[in-house]
């Protein structure tokens, strides 16, 4: 029977090291796809989540319990990808390219896309993405590549849940804006 | 974009995030709006749009990096000891300062009298052979007018 993240939680504070690396086990993957989204590049998403699991064993004592323990990592990681991203400049307008074949199909509503498109079509979403301003961005990839319930997301940003619905509103709003060429 | 008053409520119900009534109300309203139907259908195709791109796996050195991390926790036992140390190096810091505050109170203030006004001592009274002739006979005088009283 796999250990609770409760358990693995208390056990790392006690300097358990096998359960600090289960908790990584267990997580490193969903927040580094999650890091990729929110950074865009391999490099920045490494350094973020690198970061994240260092703020993670450093703040274990302030876990409390109230969120489940992959929200509360998830909440460090958009810290540190919203220090990644001040680092690296204030934000700027993206223009759109025109979206691959692939792409324009997906959001026309017809058939799903062969893996040999893979890599052209997450680069037109990476490009999506990057046109977001950053609020709005750290809330899709929350929804739509983490899974996360506006109650999770609540959690996560430190917001109301009813600012989560707004703002999510709003995103879609703004990613529709930005599609409106390829959307039906 | 559909300004229907129920558009604000189709991103809620694609999330499947309404109250059992809401939700119900918003596919009944679905039905019979165009806008918020086309709405629907264009959140729909953003979300397959954004959920067909495979994201990159975490590469293995990614996860060795992090692996790295986990034998560098700080225990609640060394977290304790390090609180305890910094209370007793703030203690020593501030017992030092109060006895040099309290030193510096105890030195002479800089306006008062120097040391060597208070300590020196009068120059005797000038000795005849150093007074004046008028000095000497202002005294001789005085003398002998104490001498006269004394005789009556």
């Amino acid at each position: 029977m796999p250990a609770s993240d409760a358990e693995l939680v208390d056990r790392a504070r006690r300097g358990d090291e096998f359960a600090a690396r289960e908790i990584v086990d267990r997580f490193a993957r969903e927040l580094y796809r999650a890091a990729f989204s929110m950074v865009g590049n391999a490099a920045d998403a490494d350094d973020v989540l690198q970061e994240t699991f260092a703020g993670a064993f450093r703040g274990l004592g302030s876990f409390e319990g109230k969120s489940s323990l992959k929200t509360w990592l998830t909440g460090i990681l958009l810290r540190q990808a919203a220090r990644c991203h001040r680092s690296r400049g204030a934000h700027k307008t993206v223009t759109l390219d025109d979206l691959s074949e692939p792409a324009r199909r997906v959001l026309a509503g017809r058939a799903s896309i062969p893996s040999s498109e893979d890599v052209d079509l997450r680069m037109d979403v990476m490009a999506v993405l990057d046109t977001l301003s950053p609020d709005h961005r750290e809330i899709i990839v929350l929804r739509e590549f983490e899974g996360l319930s506006y109650d999770e997301m609540a959690e996560a940003l430190g917001i109301p849940r009813g600012t989560v619905e707004s703002r999510l509103f709003r995103a879609r709003r703004e990613l529709a804006q930005q599609l409106r060429a390829y959307l039906p | 974009m559909s300004d229907c008053q129920y558009t604000d409520r189709v991103s809620s119900y694609l999330d499947n995030e309404l109250a059992p009534d809401e939700s119900a109300a918003v596919e009944s309203h679905l039905r019979e709006c165009p806008d918020c139907a086309r709405e629907f259908e264009r959140l729909r195709g953003i979300r397959s749009f954004l959920r067909a791109a495979s994201l990159p796996e975490m590469p293995p050195e990614v996860l060795h990096r992090a692996h790295l991390q986990c034998g560098a926790l700080p225990t609640r036992s060394v977290m304790r000891l390090a609180v305890r140390l910094t209370l007793a190096a703030a203690a020593v810091l501030l017992a030092c300062v109060g006895w040099l505050w309290g030193g510096h109170r105890s030195l002479p203030q800089a306006d008062s009298e120097p040391t060597w006004a208070a300590t020196a001592v009068a120059y005797p009274a000038d000795k005849d052979a150093e007074a004046s002739v008028e000095t000497r006979l202002a005294r001789w005088f005085a003398d002998d007018l104490s001498m006269e009283s004394g005789r009556d």
